[in-house]
């Protein structure tokens, strides 16, 4: 997903954490450290969240 | 050696304050003067006697002939500013050269700018108006408080000149835009913003003249959506400013949907704090906890009182 999809995900239901996740991904991947960490805090605090990546995604990433 | 710079015209309303708020440096002041015709220059006579009365050149020339024979470190603070602490200043300049950036707080914004170096370091100003330094810069913590609006009266006079001299540059488009903001000429403001964010619209400047546009949609003519598009290239870029999801939340509250909006004011508050104190962005302060804690109070409220209005 773009980040432009999932701010648009966000506007359409800031309530959910579909578009969070997909941010937080996205700027782990482009390897953004604040940003993604930042999201990743959002998912915690706003949906307790506690781990947003899957095993398979962690070893990709690591 | 410390030298204090300051460049003045027609500020007998703050210099004094400025002037004896530098007067525990202990340095040598040089006032460059661009032609007081109040009492500016008589009240600087009480602190220093190197006044230099200089017309020619734009402000930037001018600050670079003050400074140019001057060995050691150099200050520069504006009239209409004053320093809080003096003590980080005199331990500075007892370590090695280095350039230093200062928070200068206005209200609730504080922008950072490169205020004292060594003069080993051959830092210059560039712009005609809006004097600036750009280099990289070490934190100072002290702050510079700054009283009010710094718009020259020939600042459009002189950026119009500048724009005839270099056709293509974006630059002098940001500053017009700067100009008639401050002046609430929204209409001018809003033709120079769009020609700026046109020319360059991924750097810093482009992005919160966005962010500035976004306001000036929403809040002065009342065009959400337009304000929404500008304000979704804010947080692409930056997403950690709570100044961006605040206005967010605005647009949404502005159209009644209290609860997005509240969801927003929310996200300032969580990503706001997570955002670096030492970028280099400027911080509307009131943004990161005062502003969204009363607006989700508000939309919570608000909330409320439907429910139970639909209740009955």
């Amino acid at each position: 997903m773009t980040p432009f999809a999932a701010f648009n995900l966000i506007l359409e239901n800031p309530g959910a954490k579909k578009g969070y996740l997909a941010l937080a991904r996205y700027y782990r991947e482009k390897g953004m450290r604040e940003e993604s960490s930042a999201f990743e805090f959002l998912l915690k605090t706003k949906f307790y969240v506690d781990d947003i990546y899957s095993d398979e995604e962690r070893s990709k990433n690591s | 050696m410390l030298t204090t710079f300051i460049l003045t015209k027609n500020d007998q309303k703050t210099v004094e304050n400025t002037l004896q708020s530098i007067q525990a440096l202990g340095c040598k002041i040089v006032v460059g003067d661009i032609g007081s015709t109040d009492n500016t220059i008589n009240i600087c006579r009480k602190f220093t006697s190197d006044i230099f009365v200089l017309k020619e050149g734009s402000y930037s020339a001018i600050r670079n002939k003050l400074q140019e024979s001057t060995e050691g470190w150099i200050f520069w603070i504006n009239p209409w500013e004053t320093l809080t602490n003096h003590n980080e200043i005199l331990s500075l300049i007892k370590k090695e050269p280095k350039n230093y950036r200062f928070q200068i707080m206005r209200g609730n914004l504080i922008t950072k700018e490169i205020r004292l170096w060594h003069s080993s370091q051959q830092l210059k100003f560039e712009n005609p108006v809006f004097e600036t330094v750009f280099a990289q810069g070490t934190w100072a913590n002290t702050v510079i408080y700054s009283l009010g609006e710094t718009v020259r009266n020939d600042a459009l006079e002189l950026i119009e000149k500048w724009k005839e001299q270099s056709m293509t540059e974006a630059v002098p488009w940001y500053y017009e835009a700067s100009v008639h903001l401050t002046n609430k000429d929204f209409d001018r403001f809003i033709n120079a913003a769009e020609k700026f964010v046109f020319l360059e619209s991924q750097t810093m400047a482009g992005i919160m003249m966005k962010y500035y546009l976004a306001i000036v949609y929403l809040h002065v003519k009342k065009l959400p959506k337009k304000a929404s598009a500008k304000l979704m290239a804010c947080l692409l870029k930056n997403p950690l400013m709570a100044e961006f999801w605040c206005l967010l939340g605005d647009i949404y509250y502005q159209s009644n949907q209290y609860e997005r909006a509240r969801h927003f004011y929310e996200n300032a508050k969580i990503l706001g704090q997570r955002r670096l104190t030492n970028d280099s962005w400027p911080v509307e302060i009131n943004k990161y906890e005062d502003y969204p804690n009363k607006m989700i109070d508000s939309c919570r409220n608000i909330l409320k009182q439907t429910k139970a209005f639909q209740a009955k």
